[in-house]
């Protein structure tokens, strides 16, 4: 227990399961506070479970698993008892389309600390300027292009002063064009020393913020180590296999 | 023709008369009703089968049934249980009840529309699901439901003329006691088609503009 203590993330052993398919089968994985790790790997690999089961937005079938200092398994939700302390920053953004960009990144604080909602909102406008918003704050989602979307959904994240951010592929859903704010934006986070986790298919910026990256596939960790290091010169066939294909399309 | 027009000036204060009677029905089913509703597709929504089975049991009794024969279970009917109700009030239960299971399954579907996401990032916020529900959802919820509840408004206005089945004074009613002193049963029947005809445009009018509100999205 006293090495999970440390640990922003101490997963062992965790399987997650869809009906018959097993979708996490066994992966261990610990971060430490301030470290930047990357997850990559082919579509339906599990990473993107893995993040979610992580949130507790899925429940694992079994393994244990420690998150900013919460055991999944309690009475309590572990998304639920983490109260924010875990940020996630989802695919395709779920902002409230009901609540302007301020309104949105307050609804956290507002509602689950009980903050009063002037206070809050102040808080969320600096944040907005803070990703480059603080020209939209008033701005309501659909006003606002993808990348802005995906930068008003970090503060969100952030309003809640989490231990850890979660990304789940940020930058998948954006036209080409708006990828790089995006980036940017999650660069100056890391530069912070905050503890994150990114799943991406953006190989140049796993190798240039993360200072581990993590191969999965076929629901297990295949391979992980410093960024440079399996995005270099992996030792794994498969991960030289993904890379090359990955690369190979690029080019 | 001025015989006619005398008529109907006679009969005017009696037609609504009874059109207030129709406008309070109306009022009381829909008021009444959404709150029945929204209950239901709670317990529809709820995870527990304890919870959506009697939902779903009730829902499906009274969409299966004739509104006419709720009615006559209500007013002629439970009298023989030893229940009697007042004309206006066994109305008001049964189109409360009635409305209440079309509304609830209007709910319900406005509800489940909701993206998935949008419950998921209420909960990685820490939020529970019942502030979800009332912060997140509901309102984006209640967008979707606008149409559907409304249509169901008109149609409930109109409905209300089953009430003078069971004698409550409302304007068929009046028409058909004024048609059965005077003879003149068109140009009755035309004026209380005419009456109901305004009081459903009224809410078609108030239909659109909540539609484009919601639209807006303020």
């Amino acid at each position: 227990m006293s090495d999970s203590m440390g640990s922003a993330i101490a997963a062992t052993g965790l399987v997650k399961r869809f009906a018959a398919v097993t979708v996490l089968n066994g992966v261990d994985l610990t971060v430490s506070p301030g470290e930047v790790v990357a997850i990559i790997g082919p579509s339906g690999s599990g990473k993107s479970t893995l993040l979610r089961c992580l949130a507790g937005l899925e429940l694992i079938d079994s393994g244990t698993l420690t998150v900013a200092g919460v055991t999944a398994g309690g009475k309590v939700p572990l998304a639920r008892a983490l109260k924010g302390r875990v940020g996630f920053v989802f695919q395709n953004f779920n902002l409230f389309p009901h609540r302007t960009a301020a309104q949105n990144v307050a609804e956290g604080p507002i509602v689950v600390r009980g903050e009063k909602s002037a206070v809050a909102l102040d808080k969320a406008r600096a944040l907005l300027t803070k990703v480059g918003l603080g020209h939209r704050v008033d701005a309501y989602p659909r006003e606002l292009s993808g990348g802005q979307q995906q930068r008003c959904a970090i503060a969100r994240a952030l309003a809640m002063d989490p231990e850890v951010i979660l990304f789940d592929e940020p930058t998948s859903a954006l036209d080409p064009e708006l990828v790089g704010e995006v980036l940017t934006v999650t660069r100056d986070l890391a530069a912070e020393k905050r503890t994150m986790v990114i799943v991406t298919h953006q190989m140049d910026f796993a190798r240039d913020v993360a200072d581990r990256t993590i191969f999965m596939d076929d629901g297990v960790i295949i391979e992980q180590g410093p960024s440079n290091a399996v995005l270099g010169s992996p030792k794994e066939e498969r991960t030289r296999r993904f890379l090359s294909k990955v690369s190979g399309l690029r080019s | 023709m001025s015989a006619a027009l005398d008529l109907l000036a006679e009969s005017a204060p009696l037609l609504l008369k009874g059109a207030g009677y129709t406008v309070l029905l109306s009022v009381i089913g829909m008021g009444v009703g959404l709150v029945i509703g929204f209950g239901l597709a709670l317990m529809r929504l709820s995870r527990s089968p304890l919870l959506r089975w009697p939902a779903a049991v009730y829902v499906s009794a009274i969409r299966g049934t004739p509104l006419l024969v709720q009615l006559f279970l209500i007013y002629y009917g439970l009298p023989q249980l030893g229940i009697e109700l007042p004309p206006l009030l066994a109305a008001g239960i049964g189109f409360s009840i009635n409305i209440g299971a079309y509304a609830g399954e209007i709910l319900r579907s406005a509800i489940s529309a909701v993206d998935k996401g949008q419950w998921e990032a209420a909960s990685v916020l820490g939020m529970s699901r019942g502030q979800a529900l009332r912060r997140v959802i509901l309102p984006q919820a209640a967008r979707t439901a606008v149409a559907p509840l409304a249509n169901s408004f008109i149609s409930l206005v109109k409905d209300t003329s089953l009430a003078a089945t069971i004698q409550v004074p409302e304007l068929f009613r009046q028409a058909q006691l004024i048609t059965a002193r005077t003879y003149e049963i068109f140009t009755m029947y035309l004026a209380a088609a005419a009456l109901y005809w305004i009081l459903s445009s009224l809410l078609a009018l108030g239909q659109g503009r909540l539609e484009r509100q919601a639209e807006t999205g303020r």
